[in-house]
């Protein structure tokens, strides 16, 4: 805790509890957490096609709210999945020339997740959003709460239009739309 | 103190449940069954609040089975909810529990449900679809500055859903052996990014009465039983809408409304003479009417918003005794704005008008038969950062200038410590006023004869229209920790003084006269503001997710109220209807899923005697399981009271009945589509 010299007199009689305090946790949404350890779960349950690129880290973009990208840096940052480091990176906009095999878009402004899925179309992303319209934008899977658990709804043309494959395992806990192309 | 700076801490040193440790653990399966509200989210901006919070989510309100707001209540630590007849509740924080209690201010989406009649909420009035409440936050003791008056004793928010939440279409049906039919339809939908809507229809039978005596407290500490109450059958047909929209980036708005129709049997009994005999009689009530509400709130910048309220709502309510219609109209604005790094400042200003006509029947009457009441409120708050994140300071007034008691002032001083995100300690200080009903001024009532060594005496009360708003002094003091997603403690202690308390009063001797060569004695009762008191206790509860797909929530509430009336030899001073003190309640509610399909609630709860009536203690027991055999579709059984003890919880006012509670069961699905 640190204080201005100016304010200090002041607080004299919290002094006592001031000192007690050691390290000061980061707020965070309890839901935040969940999200993230979902999208961990999506991470192992996808396949993404093979790519020619050296660079076999798996990077999932964040954009929107800062907390969440916090939390997702937290959970994510430094964990393995099928012998690929996880790899989080905030962005402003998806028109950022790098490829990224997970697109979170965390906001529920219409024209910016519009962008956000236009910039990405034709690569090989899974799209994730918390926006009620999400899918109708041309979003693949998007989170949602559901009788006070989370779940969530994949949109499986969008998906398929992409190469991105989820396992069935992981599946059959979301809502499916959308039906795939024969 | 010492004690409490010791138990931080411990508690700040030990960091139990980093909630990232357990989650990522997770198998995929527990990962979808683990619950979104588990300790917190909601509340956890509510742990901010330096005030005594409880938040009934929604996923609560459906686990708890309830039917009806009320019974939904009766699951938040530090209320007191007690049944009547299976229409009417006692509904109460920190006190002061009567049929109507009138020191606490419900609202819906920011409108009062309290009414300038009677002083209190018709709980029996009140129907919402619970599946539209997003959630309901109680806040215990005085709330003025953020509320109004009238919130004396605490504060019951109730939120609706926004049209966006749901899209498309649920339909329930529900019958049992009390609640005899319910059906419920409702349809969401967003037609563009812009606007969206919902509508929805409600029907309801029920049917409480089971033979079971009836007890009617007729005052001077004499009840009348009733062996066998056998119809108290009630209906009622509900059906609203509300509108949401979001024009642009920086404003959004609402509009919603609902009309209904309630009608039932009644018995009551009214006092002939005392206490030999009564007169009861079967009656109807019947209640018509809606409401509009709108609001509008526009964010020019982060650091300014802007709200404006505006609400009107019709009533018809027709008693055996007594009837009428009342309208209430409030219009209210508030603008929050930043100032600086460390201050934001609030200030609204109000207006209602409320205004009613009335008729009487029998043994009640209003007079003058039409009123109107109009009162305008100012209210200025100021929010201090002392230490960003740590400490912050909150004072505020209200000043409210009304048709009845002229100018009222409402302070309070708040004080938050924050030494981590998952604790905190508050401070309260405030003071809050009751305003005078139009009951409380203008009632007539007959009341009777009563025998004075051996002579009827004929009683008549009446209001007094030089009462004052009761008043009441607060100190409050709460502490909360959370411990991520695996446990949370919330404890909160109160101390407040009440003064003008209202009471009757009656001369020592009655009135003599010779009418017609015979000879009457009368009496004359008038309210006044005679009374003091003072009340003490504390609330703790706490969650605890024992599994991911376990959840426990237990209670305990204490509460020492006394209150006191002076010596006088020159009249005779009573109280005219005593609270239900109940000093000691539990609550235990487990939350458990047991598998992906299938959820079990069960729940405890336990209250002791009641001081002014000596209305049993009671333990009850209640059980509900709840299967989705698609994501679409639940079947529920609830059961309420196991045991079925038939236990009377309160007693009502005269000349209404209070019958004791039975088993009852609910057979519930739901479908969306």
């Amino acid at each position: 805790m640190r204080l201005r010299p100016g304010r200090a007199p002041a607080l004299a009689s919290l002094a006592l509890f001031g000192l007690l305090v050691s390290s000061r946790a980061t707020p965070s949404e309890p839901e935040d957490e969940l999200k993230s350890a979902i999208v961990l779960s999506f991470l192992r349950y996808t396949e993404w096609p093979a790519t020619a690129s050296a660079d076999d880290s798996l990077t999932v973009a964040v954009m929107g709210r800062p907390s969440l990208a916090q939390v997702l840096h937290r959970v994510l940052d430094g964990k393995v999945v099928n012998d690929r480091p996880i790899r989080v990176i905030e962005i402003k906009s998806a028109a950022e020339p790098q490829p990224v095999q997970v697109l979170y878009v965390a906001t529920d402004q219409g024209a910016e997740i519009k962008r956000a899925l236009a910039d990405v179309r034709s690569t090989h992303t899974l799209t994730i959003g918390e926006s009620g319209r999400f899918l109708n934008y041309g979003g693949a899977v998007n989170l949602l709460e559901v009788d006070g658990h989370m779940s969530f709804e994949v949109d499986l043309q969008v998906l398929a239009a992409t190469g991105v494959e989820i396992s069935s395992k992981l599946l059959r806990y979301g809502q499916i739309k959308g039906k795939l192309p024969r | 103190m010492i004690l409490l700076a010791f138990a931080l801490g411990i508690c700040s040193a030990q960091r139990v449940g980093v909630p990232t440790d357990d989650l990522d653990k997770l198998g995929v399966d527990e990962l979808f069954n683990v619950q979104v509200t588990s300790v917190g989210r909601k509340a956890q901006e509510l742990s901010k609040a330096p005030a005594a919070v409880f938040v009934l989510t929604a996923e609560d309100i459906r686990r708890s089975g309830a039917t009806c707001i009320p019974e939904a209540l009766q699951w938040v630590p530090g209320l007191t909810v007690l049944h009547l007849d299976g229409r009417s509740w006692v509904v109460s924080a920190r006190g002061s529990a009567t049929l109507y209690s009138n020191k606490i201010l419900v609202m819906i989406d920011g409108r009062s449900l309290y009414t300038p009649l009677f002083a209190g909420v018709i709980w029996d009035a009140v129907d919402v679809d619970l599946e539209d409440v997003e959630q309901i936050e109680v806040v215990r003791g005085p709330g003025a500055v953020m509320w109004g008056p009238n919130a004396v004793n605490g504060v019951i928010n109730i939120i609706t859903k926004h049209a966006q939440a749901a899209k498309g279409g649920t339909a329930s049906i529900a019958t049992g052996n009390q609640l005899r039919g319910d059906a419920q339809v409702r349809w969401d939908a967003a037609p563009s990014e812009e606007f969206a809507y919902r509508v929805w229809g409600k029907l309801e039978e029920s049917t409480p009465a089971y033979g079971s005596p009836g007890y009617f407290f007729m005052g001077r500490g004499y009840t009348y039983r009733d062996p066998s109450v056998n119809d108290l059958d009630a209906a009622s047909g509900r059906m609203g809408f509300r509108f949401d929209g979001k024009p642009d980036g920086k404003d959004q708005w609402m509009v919603e409304g609902d009309l209904y129709r309630m009608g039932r049997h009644d018995v009551n009994a009214y006092p002939l003479l005392a206490p030999v005999k009564v007169d009861l009689e079967n009656g109807h009530t019947g209640y018509a009417g809606g409401y509009l509400h709108g609001s509008w709130t526009h964010t020019s910048s982060a650091a300014t918003e802007s709200v404006l309220n505006f609400s009107w709502n019709r009533d018809n309510l027709d008693y055996p005794y007594v009837g009428g219609a009342i309208n209430n109209l409030t219009v209210d604005f508030q603008q929050r704005q930043k100032i600086g790094e460390r201050n934001e400042f609030y200030w609204g200003a109000g207006y209602q008008q409320y205004w009613d006509q009335t008729y009487s029947n029998r043994f009640a009457a209003f007079n003058p038969r039409r009123s109107a009441y109009r009162v305008g409120d100012v209210v200025l708050r100021d929010e201090w950062q002392f230490v960003p994140d740590r400490l912050m300071a909150s004072a505020g007034i209200r000043l409210d200038s009304n048709s009845y008691s002229h100018l009222e002032y409402q302070p309070s001083f708040r004080l938050l410590y924050t030494p981590s995100s998952r604790q905190s300690v508050w401070f309260a200080a405030s003071r809050a006023v009751r305003v005078p009903s139009r009951f409380d001024r203008d009632l007539r009532l007959d009341d009777g004869q009563v025998l004075a060594d051996g002579f009827p005496v004929t009683v008549s009360g009446s209001g007094s229209e030089s009462l004052a708003s009761e008043t009441e002094r607060g100190l409050e003091v709460g502490y909360r920790l959370q411990s991520g997603q695996r446990w949370s403690v919330d404890a909160s202690t109160f101390w407040s003084y009440y003064g003008r308390l209202q009471a009757i009063q009656s001369p020592l001797v009655p009135t003599i006269a010779i009418d017609g060569g015979t000879l009457t004695l009368s009496e004359q009762v008038v309210a006044d503001n005679a009374g003091t008191g003072r009340s003490y206790g504390g609330e703790v509860w706490g969650m605890w997710q024992v599994l991911s797909g376990w959840r426990l929530i237990p209670s305990y509430s204490y509460l020492n109220e006394t209150d006191w009336l002076p010596a006088s030899t020159n009249v005779n001073y009573q109280w005219n209807f005593r609270p239900l003190t109940v000093p000691h309640q539990g609550l235990l509610r487990s939350q458990h899923d047991l598998s992906r399909t299938l959820r079990l609630d069960l729940t405890a709860k336990a209250r002791s005697r009641d001081l002014n009536y000596a209305a049993p203690g009671t333990f009850l027991v209640g059980a509900r399981l709840a299967w989705h055999p698609t994501r679409w579709g639940e079947l529920s059984f609830s059961v309420d009271n196991l045991t079925d003890r038939k236990v009377l919880e309160a007693y009502s006012q005269m000349p209404n009945v209070a019958i004791p509670i039975r088993r009852t069961f609910v057979l519930k699905w739901t479908q969306r589509f």
